[in-house]
């Protein structure tokens, strides 16, 4: 599989997300083209305008977005704020959206695939997003991994691999 | 680069959605802000915001979404402003800034007829209406 940059253009952040060797498109892609198509379009709109601009160009990669932790891999979008546990409805309170992602800095992310989850127990378990969080626990690994042995180097705002490479093989 | 499919997204977020996020993200990143230089947690928020049960009771259960009460709750608990409203300049104000300062006397006049008219010290409030100061 390759990391590759999904968008760069944000000031603040890069996102990166995952190809798999003889994929036609990024796994990032994949999931949003799924649940595109779904029910919950306006979560996916309000996931959309989280990542390109509050998190791209406005706080950077904040703790409080990737407070959803799912082992070595975290969910997006965020568990609601705690001091508006009460209400009903707060930006993405009861959504079932789940998309995987790995946050490697304030300045980089990497987004994996994800999908749907309604089941009210772990993701492991959930029929439509346990594969995607055992890949993204995978990949977040390997990841990390790379990174503590130098194969994969982070500078700023991007990623490269040890030759300078900017699709970085893992 | 931008994704393409992603860019497609972005291009069609409806402006009303891309306003409550962005809004949403503020009031929150603004609390996490007040939070950290008080050095509070939001366990201490919550906390001081559960004080009183019948409160948080009418929370629950007024059917709305994020209430302005919640919020004035939180500003009073934190005594820091959370949301600031831009001040409308009332029709007041836009008379004081046409009006002559120290005590003065004006005559207005309905010029009804359109005619030229020329003054010192005048103001023209419409085609029709003229103050004008009397020295």
């Amino acid at each position: 599989m390759f990391v590759e940059v999904f968008s760069d253009k944000g000031s603040k952040v890069t996102f990166y997300t995952i190809r798999k060797e003889d994929a036609a498109i990024f796994e990032t892609e994949a999931f949003f083209r799924n649940v595109h198509n779904s029910d919950y379009k306006e979560d996916v709109y309000k996931l959309t305008r989280l990542l390109s601009h509050t998190i791209a160009n406005k706080y950077g990669a904040y703790d409080k977005y990737f407070n959803r932790h799912e082992q070595e891999a975290t969910a997006l979008p965020p568990k609601k704020f705690a001091a508006f546990k009460n209400e009903k409805i707060v930006s993405f309170a009861y959504s079932p959206l789940r998309l995987y992602a790995l946050k490697v800095s304030d300045s980089i992310v990497i987004l994996f695939n994800g999908g749907l989850k309604f089941t009210k127990g772990s993701a492991q378990n959930d029929p439509n997003v346990s594969i995607h969080f055992y890949q993204a626990n995978e990949y977040a690994k390997k990841i990390r991994e790379a990174i503590r042995e130098g194969m994969i180097i982070v500078e700023d705002k991007t990623m490269t691999d040890f030759q300078g490479n900017t699709e970085i093989l893992i | 680069m931008v994704n393409e499919f992603f860019q497609k997204l972005i291009d069609e977020t409806p402006k009303d959605i891309q306003i409550f996020v962005d809004k949403y993200e503020d009031i929150t990143m603004r609390i996490h802000e007040l939070l950290n230089s008080k050095g509070m947690s939001q366990k201490d928020l919550a906390e001081k915001l559960n004080k009183r049960p019948s409160e948080i009771s009418k929370w629950l259960n007024d059917g709305h979404n994020l209430t302005l009460k919640t919020i004035s709750k939180i500003e009073a608990v934190l005594d820091e402003d959370i949301i600031n409203v831009p001040q409308i300049k009332s029709f007041t104000d836009k008379e004081d800034e046409n009006s002559f300062s120290g005590e003065t006397t004006f005559t207005v006049i309905k010029n009804t007829k359109k005619e030229k008219l020329v003054f010192d010290n005048a103001i023209v409030i419409s085609d029709k209406i003229i103050k004008k100061r009397i020295a």
